[in-house]
């Protein structure tokens, strides 16, 4: 190829090379999802369930505390943790939502399991408590990574 | 057309992108060593409760793997908001080398 053709494309290359740097440079990165308050009320919806669940189950005695007379408890939270998994999935960038969603269906089928276990007497109130700290620091985790995500506002760009 | 300097384009990007990660960064170690602190402490309840009796060979497991899956969630919520960190650090630099460039270029092309 002729050396006048070879520096000509050579020089088109670095144009090009150089807009999309420039363009790209222009273009705000998204590495995280978009705040979604649906998600964010779902969240509080299911903290107010749980403890008002967790609250009833130090109160009542034997045989209204058992799994078996609750069941409606675990029905109502399998339905509420898929419609966040089904919103979060939804979101783009959603692995750290995912990874919360997960942990905190965990920690109801650990209370489950708890329950169960327990057959026809009651959970006492140290294991109540115990579950009950392990709820609430998924749930500051949520919702601290909620509150980032709606701080989360463009910068506005220098003149 | 002006030239670019890449050097000074460098300093600028690396400034605004320093100022919100220093900014940012303190904010997500507070909220993860306070999480941690409640963890831990929570981890150690149970221990107590085994050797009291409130707390049977059966449930000690499972409330520890409560535990644990509260640390997956306070780390998990420690990422993404370093995440958000990273990503405001890095649309920043760029916001502040727009006028830069524009100038340089002559024309809005950003």
């Amino acid at each position: 190829m002729p050396k006048k053709l070879v520096g000509i494309a050579a020089r088109w290359k670095m144009a090009c090379l150089l807009t999309l740097v420039l363009v790209s440079a222009g273009c705000a990165v998204k590495w995280t999802p978009l705040y979604d308050d649906t998600l964010d009320k779902s969240i509080t919806t299911f903290q107010e369930n749980t403890e008002a669940y967790l609250t009833k189950l130090e109160s009542l005695p034997a045989p209204p505390c058992t799994y078996e007379q609750n069941l409606s408890f675990y029905q109502q939270a399998s339905v509420q943790l898929s419609v966040m998994q089904t919103r979060a999935t939804a979101s783009q960038h959603n692995t750290f939502l995912l990874e919360q969603i997960s942990a905190l269906s965990k920690v109801v089928d650990n209370l489950k399991t708890l329950q169960q276990q327990a057959g026809n007497t009651c959970l006492n109130s140290t294991v109540i408590e115990s579950q009950r700290s392990g709820f609430d620091r998924v749930f500051e985790a949520m919702l601290a990574y909620e509150l980032a995500l709606k701080a989360n506002v463009p910068p506005a760009p220098s003149k | 057309m002006a030239g670019l300097d890449v050097g000074s384009l460098l300093e600028t990007m690396t400034a605004a992108a320093a100022g919100v990660l220093q900014a940012k960064w303190p904010a997500v170690r507070s909220f993860a060593t306070t999480e941690f602190q409640k963890i831990a402490q929570s981890i150690a309840d149970i221990g107590e409760g085994v050797a009291s009796g409130q707390i049977t060979t059966d449930q000690a497991p499972i409330l520890l793997d409560t535990q644990k899956q509260a640390s997956l969630a306070v780390i998990a919520a420690a990422e993404g908001m370093g995440m958000i960190a990273a990503e405001q650090a890095v649309n920043q630099a760029f916001a502040a080398i727009k006028g830069v460039v524009n100038t340089a270029i002559g024309f809005p092309l950003i």
